[in-house]
């Protein structure tokens, strides 16, 4: 991917100020990013943030109250969902019962005047893309989940569409076959150079799929990056919780000649007054973010600027790791996750210890 | 155009519910019309039609005859078609989808090719011109609806509860009379309200059955209708109205109330 | 006293194992099968009999080869068939607006549906021949919106039987519509127009074809019952144009000819139950192909 080559080009999908009012309930509240040919995104959130609505906005099935949307550089605003060009993969498939698979397939290809031969040899193509080649004939109701799933996904791309749209693909799909499923999906649109826009309320989905991620919370738009972004800079309390496990350590900002202090009772963070994260402690109170594997367990007094103590309530072994619960010294409790087993083996639940962190790790969130 | 196939869809869904309402609607303000021809909308108002029709002594005879036949049929068809759909309901047998089948042919059976073997049949046993004759016909086509009414009932009805009330030791009829009867009650009462309502309206087969002494209310309106349409008729008419509905919001309230 | 754990006792003669265990509460079923085996299929058969005089089949032969009679048979066809086509098509709107849409939506249209069924037929079709007479409601109607001059003979004509008895059976035709139509997910419609599929194709390939098996269940319904009718056509007919049920009461009150009428009985008796074959043989058809088409 030549990333300067991308910059420039009109990006695949864009969302401006996107609204939308039922009767005085704001179900998005400017909306507003874009999406490069070829990315991946996942919209995430809980239910009722907004992820849903925004895809059958992109979709067309939903008109927005305010703003605009773009796909290719063209307003598409006000035109339906028929011409714009886009597939679509429903959460229970919504596979045509009447049809094959192949027919299935095949539709979108019908709609646009492809005679049947055509029709027939493009959708066996894509059928092998997805590995059903075999399943052409069946009806829906005879195969599994998992094949339906793929068969909606190819009656999705097969017409090359300009986006590719999935409504929480893996929710009627059993536990064990997700995690698969979501790695083949993944292959299978870059197989085919698709830009794709996913809605799941599973952050574990989000991370394994998708290039960037764009966060929901009650109709806005939380945060959208990397999930590596999301993960090690998250701009909101709410962002840092929902993606990956946080400690969110809440406490009162002191400013010292060469850094900036966040502390509580029993813990303390900071960083120096240089480093960018010093803008985020503008404020009086602020939190602190940090995950259960970035707190280690130290011996005796630790100086430093990032440390903390507490109680530990529970010791958890998981096997390749261990869990602790502990208690901090106002009641909040935090997680910690250790490998080191050599210092886990010495403490035991009931006991007082000592935790200190780097001050790279750290994240600051004004309150 | 998306909303143009709205409103023309709506318009005809509309025009449909009117074409429904408006014939049954109809009938009860005809009846108060001052005029002697039936108009509507109806002219002026007064209730003298009424008074014509309870006053009047065939008219009183023959809701007598339809009082006295409806009951009987009520009774008589909720008692076998109960009894009937329980069997069907608790056990399997070889046979019984034919069973079934036959207690609900009556409902598929052409109501003249009925009238007219009815007639010949009871004309030999001398069933012909009497309220017993009428009750036996009107029970053959009240029966399926009970039978349809009870197996639902029964149907949503816990199936363990028997089993549990036979193993705790009571006998059957006691499981019978205390846990699936009143489990069923629904179904029985609404069974017998339509097997009133069916006797109640029935008209094809009567007519073949009844003479003049045993006439009902359906076959005075009908010869009424034949000969001379005044709004009299259309008083009986929503009286009968008045009474089906009462039956049916009856059979509802029956049903919301156990439910 | 022993108590059974379940509902069939072992009777205490003596059986073969291959005698039907029959246990006490199946006798109850008994009455209403006796009584329905006395009172309505002996004068079921009872007609069959007269109608076969001796086995002599002359009084079907004189069916069918009389003009008056053929036509008569065919009138009923005719009239059945064009109240169906009617029927099923006013039907199927109101079906899909039940199907699909909100609650008090249905509740009203429900309504609206079943407040007819509880008044009587007879009742209904008299409401229809003061609404259709001359100087009913439809004609006045129809009047001052200036669509006619003079008022239009709808009583007494073939078009006044069709409308009572399309009036009569439209609920027997939106009932199987609707519950055929409440399986069909709107988000196929979804589907198909993200796939780029204008309402009407769509309709035409995807929703249609899934209603079908209730559109098939509705007009064989419809037909099998209309073949029957008495009561309607009888008070919004001509005598000019009666169907068979007319026929056969004439038969058996004007003419006394109890064994032609009864011919005729058999004949509509057949006839229906043909019909109601094939809704049988259509319906298991469709539920075949339901099952392979039932929804994901």
């Amino acid at each position: 991917m030549n990333a300067a080559l991308q910059s420039k080009a009109v990006p695949a999908l864009q969302l401006e100020g996107i609204q939308k009012l039922y009767g005085t309930v704001k179900a998005l509240d400017n909306i507003s990013f874009d999406l490069r040919k070829g990315e991946f995104l996942t919209m995430l959130g809980p239910s009722g943030s907004g992820k849903t609505t925004s895809l059958r906005v992109i979709a067309g099935f939903v008109q927005p109250t305010a703003g605009r949307l773009l796909i290719d550089g063209r307003d598409m605003t006000d035109v339906p969902p028929q011409k714009r060009n886009i597939g679509m993969m429903f959460q229970d498939y919504a596979l045509f019962p009447h049809m094959t698979a192949l027919e299935n397939v095949g539709y979108p290809l019908e709609t646009r005047g492809v005679k049947r031969a055509e029709r027939e040899k493009r959708g066996m193509e894509m059928l092998e893309i997805v590995g059903l080649a075999h399943c052409a004939k069946r009806y829906p109701r005879e195969m599994s989940g998992g094949q339906q799933q793929r068969v909606a996904l190819a009656r999705a791309l097969v017409f090359k569409p300009d986006i590719v749209l999935l409504d929480e693909p893996m929710a009627a799909l059993d536990k064990k076959l997700r995690g698969q499923m979501q790695i083949e999906i993944m292959h299978i649109t870059r197989q085919v150079g698709a830009t794709v826009v996913s809605v799941t309320h599973d952050q574990e989905e989000a991370l394994v799929m998708s290039d960037r991620i764009a966060i929901f919370k009650d109709g806005r738009l939380e945060q959208i990056g990397t999930p590596q972004e999301l993960y090690q800079q998250p701009r909101s309390e709410f962002v840092a919780d929902f993606i990956g496990e946080a400690n969110l350590l809440r406490g009162k900002v002191r400013h010292t000649d060469d850094s900036v202090v966040v502390e509580g009772d029993g813990w303390i963070a900071s960083v120096p007054k240089t480093d960018p994260r010093a803008q985020a402690a503008t404020t009086a109170n602020a939190c602190v973010v940090l995950r259960p594997e970035q707190i280690h367990l130290v011996e005796g007094g630790a100086d430093g600027g990032n440390r903390g103590e507490g109680v530990i309530e529970d010791k958890i072994y998981l096997g390749v790791e261990y869990r602790l619960v502990v208690r901090m010294n106002d009641g909040a409790k935090i997680n910690v996750r250790s490998r080191d087993l050599a210092a886990i083996a010495g403490v035991n639940a009931g006991d007082r210890i000592r935790m200190a962190w780097s001050a790279s790790d750290i994240v600051i969130i004004g309150a | 155009m998306d909303k143009l196939r709205r409103i023309l869809f709506w318009i005809i869904v509309g025009a449909t519910a009117i074409f429904l309402l408006v014939p049954t609607l109809i009938i009860v303000p005809m009846s108060f019309t001052t005029t002697a021809a039936l108009e509507f909308p109806p002219v002026g108002f007064t209730l003298d039609w009424y008074a014509k029709v309870l006053g009047a002594p065939d008219w009183q005879a023959a809701l007598v005859n339809s009082l006295m036949v409806a009951i009987a049929t009520a009774i008589f068809a909720t008692v076998i078609g109960t009894a009937a759909a329980l069997a069907l309901h608790a056990h399997e047998f070889r046979g019984k989808a034919i069973i079934l089948g036959l207690l609900l042919s009556p409902m598929v059976t052409p109501l003249i090719v009925l009238a007219v073997g009815m007639y010949m049949v009871f004309a030999g046993w001398g069933l012909v011109a009497t309220r017993l004759g009428l009750v036996f016909a009107h029970t053959v086509l009240a029966v399926p609806f009970v039978v349809v009414s009870v197996l639902a009932s029964a149907k949503m009805m816990n199936q363990s509860l028997v089993p549990a009330s036979l193993g705790l030791g009571a006998s059957r009829w006691f499981t019978f009379r205390r846990v699936t009867l009143p489990l069923i009650m629904p179904g029985v009462l609404s069974g017998a309200v339509f097997a009133f309502i069916t006797s109640w309206d029935e008209i094809v087969v009567s007519m073949f059955l009844a003479d003049i002494q045993t006439r009902t209310v359906p076959i005075m309106i009908w010869q009424q209708v034949r000969t001379n349409l005044d709004p009299a008729t259309a008083a009986v008419a929503a009286i009968l109205i008045f009474i089906s509905a009462t039956g049916v919001v009856l059979s509802y309230k029956i049903r919301e109330a156990r439910s | 006293m022993t108590v059974s754990t379940n509902d069939r006792d072992v009777p205490t003669k003596a059986r073969t194992s291959r005698t039907l265990r029959l246990p006490p509460a199946f006798w109850l079923v008994v009455p209403a099968v006796l009584f329905l085996a006395f009172f309505f299929v002996y004068p079921l058969l009872k007609l069959v009999a007269i109608s076969l005089p001796g086995g002599s089949i002359e009084y079907y032969q004189q069916i069918y080869t009389t003009p008056v009679f053929l036509r008569v048979i065919g009138e009923t066809f005719r009239v059945s068939l064009l109240v169906t086509v009617v029927t099923v098509a006013i039907a199927y709107p109101y079906a899909y607006a039940m199907a699909h849409s909100g609650k008090t939506t249905l509740l009203v249209l429900t309504m609206a549906l079943l407040i007819p069924f509880w008044v009587s037929l007879l009742l209904r079709s008299f409401s229809w021949i003061v609404l259709l007479q001359n100087s009913g409601l439809v004609n006045d109607l129809l009047i001052s919106l200036g669509i006619i001059n003079k008022p239009l003979r709808l009583i007494r004509t073939p078009l006044g039987v069709i409308i009572g008895m399309t009036h009569v059976l439209l609920p027997y035709a939106v009932l199987p519509l609707y519950s055929v139509m409440k399986k069909i997910d709107l988000k196929l419609m979804e589907a198909s127009a993200i796939c780029g599929a204008s309402w009407l194709k769509g309709f035409i390939r995807v929703y249609f074809p899934l209603s079908v098996p209730g559109v098939m269940a509705a007009a064989i319904l419809v037909f099998t019952l209309s073949l029957g009718f008495y009561i309607t056509p009888a008070l919004l007919g001509s005598p000019r144009d009666m169907m068979i049920s007319q026929m056969i009461a004439g038969q058996f009150n004007e003419q006394l000819n109890f064994g032609l009428g009864s011919a005729l009985a058999v004949t509509l008796m057949l006839l229906t139950a043909i019909a109601f074959g094939l809704f049988g043989a259509a319906r298991a058809l469709f539920q075949k192909r339901a099952h392979l088409a039932g929804g994901a």
